[in-house]
């Protein structure tokens, strides 16, 4: 076994830790750090950024624009990217759909549609949930029928994130009847231009835009615009979903919150002792690090490919990570104490009514990012069903 | 990085996974637990075990902190009992204190040839960290110690015991022969079957070891090994007991059906999977430290004796309660898992304690 960095591993660190220092906008990382959910032209502007560099899609092939990174690379340089508060990109373009699409897709659709995911010229959004099918997946109800050259769909999905500023939208469609219902389904991609898309935002708990109901009308997708094989498009949503194993650990952003917390408790005070200081509270403090960095080593262990049993551990890692999760923002807020009643809107962005008097430092942002994480035990698939998928793997073993 | 074990140590796993169930099964288990250990130990040393972690300078076959962990999981596995962990310490310490006399000990201890036994904890005392209020003092060119030692390991099977003490210029380290005139001690089970004894030393005579810096650096070393032992160990009895209760809910029928058809029992059983998961990366977190002596290699063995403790006496507890009625008995392995694995969390000291300890250097 070999644990430590190679020399280069080292030194691609440092590299990226420059770039960052050099290239990171600083509003952008202010606003990011705060907490609230990065609006388009702060995900646009860094992702120009980054493919300038050659570094906008790490974990892509180098055939289509990746750069050949091993995965070790990419922890780094997602480690560092979350350290100094740079925006991951929006991931539905460069995460979901982009594998599906160099993998499964057609000459013309990776020629269309590859190049400006990694610009950032197009941005993606995720048709898949339906008001009735959540966690049941397989049960959607939009339907996509043949009319020509085109598909016309018809259905409603939700909790589509960022579908009100996306250009495109990759969504799952039954364009056959089937015994079963994972069969039938087709992966089409849709121009959320088109007249018969309509978008309704879904206001949330934190305050925030962004999640949306998105209307599909009589919308007109080309048939060239079909990925793949119709009536396959669950096996390219699975592939979707199994793709990236360690997406889900939160981990580099959990560590930043982590640094974050521990800066709270750092100028908050209780008994004229910084918070910091008080046995209770560090005592909770150290057992959630102690989660946390064994969830780092998780991810390290899933990334080295020594791993029995991958779909089983990548759901683990989900489960843990987004407890983990939970627990870095429920020492947050109680390190904040009283001070995370408030509704500190968002002062770059001046809709939100008034900021109190006294605002600490650290205090905006927080709560919203406190309360939209409460989605991390939910999307991706909710904790029970991370759960039956462990058990369906060890129940093979 | 790259987590995969080398062919040696696949090698060194395969022939522990065989050598334990062929020698150390469940039914044969009850046999060695009343018999003393030499019978296992002779045939341990003959495998090499005894100096599988240790490099060949020292006796040992260059072996790192990575065999001893595979072979603490498989034993952990296996609910092996016997003094396999107090040589590890012993010999951790051994190597940290250096020189002749420490190195021709080491050598003997590598080859299994000789056994040793750590008397460090004291009445009323927590846990490791806590400093010997024994004394040790020296007159006419001869060192004598006078106090109680508690709750120390494998002692009934030792040929010398690593003894600490207040010496003239701090926390010293001695050797000191069981059957040494002054000392007197009483030998006892533990809950998971172990042997451990209280020693009472009134002036015993003693050989000095190392002073207070070694006797540092020793602990530290001692330190390291027995929680890497201990975490391994831990994830071989957690990942046991998962597998003998996802045996015992498959066959199990309640209500008509198998009790795996229940899914708040699938979902039991896939919880006490992740909590494995996080355990056997910890185990890597620390693994991952050995070479430099540090404190942050200090807190990685730590973190792990904290998660260890609590990982595998969540999931034997689990394991325990969803075989119902029938886990309560001494039949049944899990039973004997959970026990295992509840001593775990509290030797060397608990979780609570070295979550004191832990917080204390939190940045």
């Amino acid at each position: 076994m070999e644990f430590s960095l190679s020399p280069e591993e080292a030194s691609f660190r440092e590299e990226v830790r420059a770039f960052l220092r050099e290239r990171l906008p600083k509003d952008i990382a202010r606003r990011f750090g705060r907490g609230y959910h990065p609006p388009k032209e702060d995900l646009k502007r860094w992702q120009v950024i980054l493919h300038e560099k050659g570094w906008s899609a790490p974990h892509w092939p180098v055939e289509w624009g990746g750069p050949g990174w091993s995965p070790t690379q990419q922890f780094i340089f997602d480690d560092e990217c979350a350290l100094a508060d740079a925006p991951p990109p929006s991931p539905f373009g460069l995460r979901l759909v982009g594998p599906v699409l160099y993998t499964f897709g057609s000459p013309e659709q990776k020629a269309a549609y590859l190049p400006k995911i990694l610009s950032g010229e197009t941005f993606w959004c995720q048709g898949f949930s339906e008001p009735g099918s959540g966690s049941d997946l397989a049960s959607l109800q939009t339907r996509a029928e043949r009319d020509g050259d085109n598909y016309v769909v018809n259905g409603r999905k939700i909790w589509t994130t960022e579908a009100h500023f996306a250009d495109m939208m990759f969504c799952l469609a039954r364009t056959e009847k089937s015994e079963r219902q994972q069969d039938g389904i087709s992966f089409l991609l849709l121009d959320m231009k088109d007249p018969g898309v309509t978008v309704r935002p879904i206001p949330t708990l934190d305050s925030g835009h962004t999640v949306n109901e998105v209307f599909l009308d009589d919308v007109r997708v080309p048939v060239v615009d079909l990925v793949g094989e119709a009536g396959r498009g669950w096996s390219y949503a699975k592939f979707l979903l199994d793709n990236e194993r360690t997406f889900n650990s939160f981990v580099h952003r959990s560590k930043r919150d982590f640094r974050r917390m521990m800066d709270i408790a750092r100028d908050a005070t209780a008994g004229g002792a910084p918070l910091l200081e008080d046995e209770a509270f560090r005592r909770r403090a150290a057992r959630v690090e102690i989660d946390l960095r064994a969830l780092e080593w998780a991810v390290l262990r899933m990334l080295s490919g020594d791993v029995p049993d991958p779909a089983a551990a990548a759901s683990a890692l989900k489960l843990k990570g987004s407890t983990i999760q939970h627990a870095i923002l429920d020492l947050a807020a109680t390190a904040m104490g009283q001070d995370m009643i408030p509704l500190y809107p968002d002062s770059e962005n001046d809709d939100g009514g008034n900021l109190p008097f006294w605002t600490p430092e650290e205090a905006p942002g927080l709560m919203a990012q406190y309360l939209y994480r409460r989605a991390g035990t939910i999307y991706a698939g909710t904790s029970e069903v991370q759960r039956s998928i462990i058990y369906k793997q060890l129940s093979r073993r | 990085m790259d987590f995969r074990p080398n062919e040696h140590q696949a090698m060194l796993r395969e022939s522990a996974q065989r050598f334990l169930r062929d020698e150390y099964g469940f039914d044969r288990r009850r046999g060695h637990l009343r018999e003393s250990a030499d019978g296992m130990w002779r045939k341990i040393a003959d495998l090499g075990w005894t100096g599988a972690a240790l490099p060949e300078e020292a006796g040992g076959l260059g072996g790192s902190a990575v065999e001893l962990s595979i072979l603490m999981e498989e034993m952990g596995r296996a609910l092996y009992v016997g003094p396999f962990l107090s040589s590890t310490v012993c010999a951790a310490i051994l190597q940290a204190v250096g020189g002749r006399r420490a190195g021709g000990l080491l050598a003997t201890v590598a080859s299994g040839e000789r056994r040793l036994a750590l008397a460090h904890g004291e009445p009323g005392g927590r846990g490791f960290l806590d400093e010997a209020s024994s004394t040790a003092r020296e007159a006419a060119g001869a060192w004598r110690i006078t106090g109680r030692k508690r709750l120390a390991y494998d002692v009934v099977s030792a040929d010398l015991l690593v003894v600490t003490a207040a010496g003239p210029g701090g926390q010293m380290m001695f050797l000191v022969d069981p059957s040494a005139a002054g000392l007197v001690r009483r030998d006892y089970r533990t809950l998971d079957n172990g042997h451990a004894s209280d020693l009472e030393l009134d002036t015993a005579e003693a050989e000095l070891l190392a002073g207070p810096a070694e006797t540092a650096r020793a602990l530290d070393a001692g330190l390291y090994a027995a929680f890497i032992a201990l975490g391994a160990e831990a994830l071989g009895v957690a990942d046991a007991a998962l597998r003998h209760t996802q045996d015992y809910v498959a066959v199990r029928k309640q209500f008509g059906r198998a009790l795996t058809d229940f899914q708040v029992i699938q979902h039991r059983i896939a919880d006490m999977f992740v909590e494995i998961e996080q355990l056997r990366a910890a185990l890597l977190d620390a693994l991952s430290r050995e070479a430099v002596v540090s404190d942050e290699r200090r807190r990685a063995a730590m973190a792990l004796k904290i998660l260890a403790g609590q990982v595998a006496a969540e999931v034997a507890g689990q394991g325990l309660h969803l075989h119902g009625g029938m886990g309560m008995t001494d039949e049944m392995p899990i039973s004997h898992y959970y026990r295992r694995a509840r001593v775990i969390e509290a030797q060397f000291g608990n979780s609570d304690y070295f979550l004191g300890d832990y917080a204390k250097g939190l940045r």
